[in-house]
């Protein structure tokens, strides 16, 4: 079985896959390349694997060691909606809607959820000062009391340089912890990228390669000239298996960026303007990370030539809309937890002679640490009839539910954009319609504050920089909705 | 392309909301564009020539000649007609104690309070030889023909159809 996670493959790996598998391993694991002696064990370890399993005859030999149920095991299971069951024969272009519900059949097996190593990033910049760091100071023994026996937490503090306050530490040192924790002073500016830096380094000390590993940023600022540095540390993290999570706290922190390396990570950027809401947000990011079943899901496609994706938005456990490609990081699977994404599809128009459409195909792929074979690999391919009578029937309630609030953030989002470019009309007007939605929903508070905003636009040609994240994240919880009844 | 009947943006066939104005489209799906196109704006102006008989002879004179259509409602339960005539605008609702603004039509002898129809419940529209429902945001929804309705947006109704006020079901009678 080892063989197989050796090469990080999936169990029914083709013989290409096999030989693509090597090379990349080969390209940073050979002793030309690399002469550390780890490395070097690790790059043995490969080419074994890999002469095994290229050959077909060592291979099933191989193959029939592993027990049946290893290689069947159905841990996950893929419901797909589509928004409409036939798709009808009309003149012009459409749109389809698919929603893919993603969830690990067994609900409780924690006994079997390796350890989790969480790793706090904490912004100690001068704006940090006051409530916020004296509220970490003040929970950090609530937060050591989250951790299981063998699960690990290390914080790191940052301004313009980074401080590693507390390296790995397990549950049972907790004593060492609180006082280096008291210690913390707010002081400097904010550099993210050292912060970051130290934080995937703590992570990366811990050798165990199949074990959660989590980041988390708490920050209230904007970093200058480093971005670039932190899409590319956090993209290296996530092919790692390191999750990335951020709190942002107040107005001035630069929400396009956070958002930017939650969607890299497949998690999620929460907006909290309080040290309480940020107490809460981060026990609940803590939470999260030791329920964590899967990571790096992705979903890898090929469409008809008449089929292009438009949006794809994560409605679930984390809110983030989701990089368009033929390959999408989908992010973690939580136990007991529906993954949920919508896909937004534009489709050509369809020839008198088709009667069927194969929109969809590919491979759905995620690492659970728990299983033998860490890769699984599931196959899809959606298709839809299509015929000229047209078929009336809604489309299933968690599509338009999803697609009724989604469609204000993407107003909201279309808004926004347009006050970038000085277009204050069309933004007031899109503001509008999203409020006129939000009373007619109830939800009175962020109507008000987009009204506010759009008399602001008025007077000042742009948005209040808090009034501008209310809104983006406000929208945005709109599409926190209750799971779906799983068919 | 359907057009949104609030903002009349223009979006694809198979959407589910309008992407400027976040209006639901879903109901409205196979509707003919033609019906959605006719602003409120044309309504208002067309009733108000209405309201006045002699102008409209006086139009009638110059233009071609044009007459609003007859309209009745046959109260499907109680088996009985009701004869519309002298407007271009109905509304339809029940009499309560205590209301403002009456409606036109009550429809309170027909039991109206149980089956869920709203004080104000819709509105009817006659413009030529067409007819209009509009739903003036009902506590229980208008269907046409089992079909809900969305609130406040015009939708073209034919000899026969069937409109349900909540559950009261009114056969809708051209002449």
């Amino acid at each position: 079985m080892e063989f197989y996670n050796y090469l990080e493959l999936p169990v029914d790996a083709s013989p290409d896959e096999i030989r693509k598998a090597y090379f990349d391993g080969a390209k940073i694991y050979h002793p030309d390349r690399n002469p550390s002696a780890a490395d070097t064990e690790k790059f043995l370890k490969i080419q074994n694997a890999y002469e095994t399993l290229i050959d077909q005859k060592k291979r099933r030999i191989y193959d029939e060691k592993i027990p049946e149920e290893v290689k069947n095991r159905k841990s996950v299971q893929i419901n797909a909606f589509y928004s409409r069951s036939v798709l009808p024969l009309i003149e012009g272009d459409q749109v389809f809607y698919l929603l893919l519900d993603i969830f690990p059949t067994k609900t409780d097996l924690p006994n079997l959820m390796p350890p989790v190593n969480v790793c706090i990033v904490i912004d100690k910049s001068t704006s940090m000062q006051g409530d916020l760091l004296e509220k970490i100071k003040y929970e950090a023994v609530n937060f050591l009391k989250l951790l299981r026996a063998d699960d690990t937490i290390s914080i790191v503090v940052f301004s313009d340089f980074a401080d590693i306050i507390l390296p790995p530490t397990k549950n049972s040192e907790s004593a060492i912890a609180l006082t280096r924790i008291q210690s913390i002073q707010a002081s400097g500016a904010t550099e993210i990228y050292k912060g970051l830096y130290e934080g995937v380094e703590q992570l990366r000390s811990i050798p165990a390669k199949d074990q959660i590993k989590q980041l988390i940023l708490i920050t209230d600022g904007h970093t200058y000239g480093d971005e670039e540095l932190c899409v590319q540390l956090i993209q290296e993290a996530t092919e790692e298996g390191i999750s990335f999570q951020a709190i942002g706290i107040g107005e001035e922190w630069n929400d396009q960026f956070l958002d930017e390396l939650a969607r890299i990570s497949g998690g999620e950027t929460q907006f909290v303007t309080s040290a309480q809401e940020m107490y809460n947000t981060l026990t609940e990011k803590i939470k999260q990370s030791g329920i964590q079943f899967a990571r790096n899901v992705k979903i890898e496609f090929e469409t008809s030539p008449y089929v292009q994706l438009n949006y794809a938005f994560r409605l679930s456990p984390d809110l983030s809309s989701l990089d368009l490609g033929n390959t999408v990081l989908l992010g973690n699977l939580l136990l007991g937890k529906h993954l949920r994404v919508i896909f937004e599809f534009h489709i050509d128009e369809l020839l008198p002679s088709m009667s069927e459409l194969r929109m969809l195909f590919g491979s759905i792929k995620m690492d659970i640490p728990s299983n033998p074979i860490k890769k699984t690999r599931m196959y899809f391919d959606f298709k839809r009839p299509i015929s000229t009578t047209i078929d009336r029937a809604l489309p299933p309630a968690a599509i338009i539910d999803a697609m009724s609030h989604l469609t204000l953030y993407r107003i909201q989002e279309k808004a926004r954009i347009e006050v970038k470019e000085g277009n204050i009309q069309n933004a007031t007007r899109h503001l509008h319609h999203v409020a006129t939605h939000l009373l007619a929903k109830g939800d009175r508070k962020l109507a008000r504050t987009i009204l506010e905003e759009a008399q602001n636009l008025q007077t000042q040609k742009n948005y209040s920089e808090i009034g501008e994240k209310r809104i983006k994240y406000g929208t945005r919880s709109l599409l926190m909705l209750p799971e779906p009844e799983s068919t | 392309m359907i057009i949104c009947p609030n903002c009349h943006h223009k979006e694809f066939p198979g959407a589910l909301f309008c992407s400027e104005c976040g209006a639901r489209l879903i109901s409205l799906d196979y509707l003919t564009t033609q019906s959605i196109q006719k602003t409120t704006s044309d309504m208002l102006d067309q009733s108000k020539l209405g309201s006045s008989p002699d102008t409209l002879k006086n139009d009638a004179n110059v233009q071609k000649p044009e007459q609003n259509a007859e309209l009745a409602l046959f109260v499907i339960d109680s088996k009985q007609t009701l004869q519309l005539a002298g407007r271009t605008e109905f509304t339809l609702g029940r009499v309560a104690d205590g209301q403002p603004i009456l409606p036109d039509v009550d429809l309170s002898p027909f039991e109206a309070y149980s089956q869920g129809v709203s004080r104000l419940h819709a509105a009817l529209k006659v413009h030529r030889d067409r007819v209009a429902i509009m739903d003036l945001g009902s506590s229980n929804g208008t269907r046409v023909n089992g079909q809900k309705i969305v609130p406040h947006v015009d939708y073209p109704v034919n000899q026969g159809d069937v409109i349900a006020l909540g559950k009261l079901k009114i056969q809708v009678v051209l002449r």
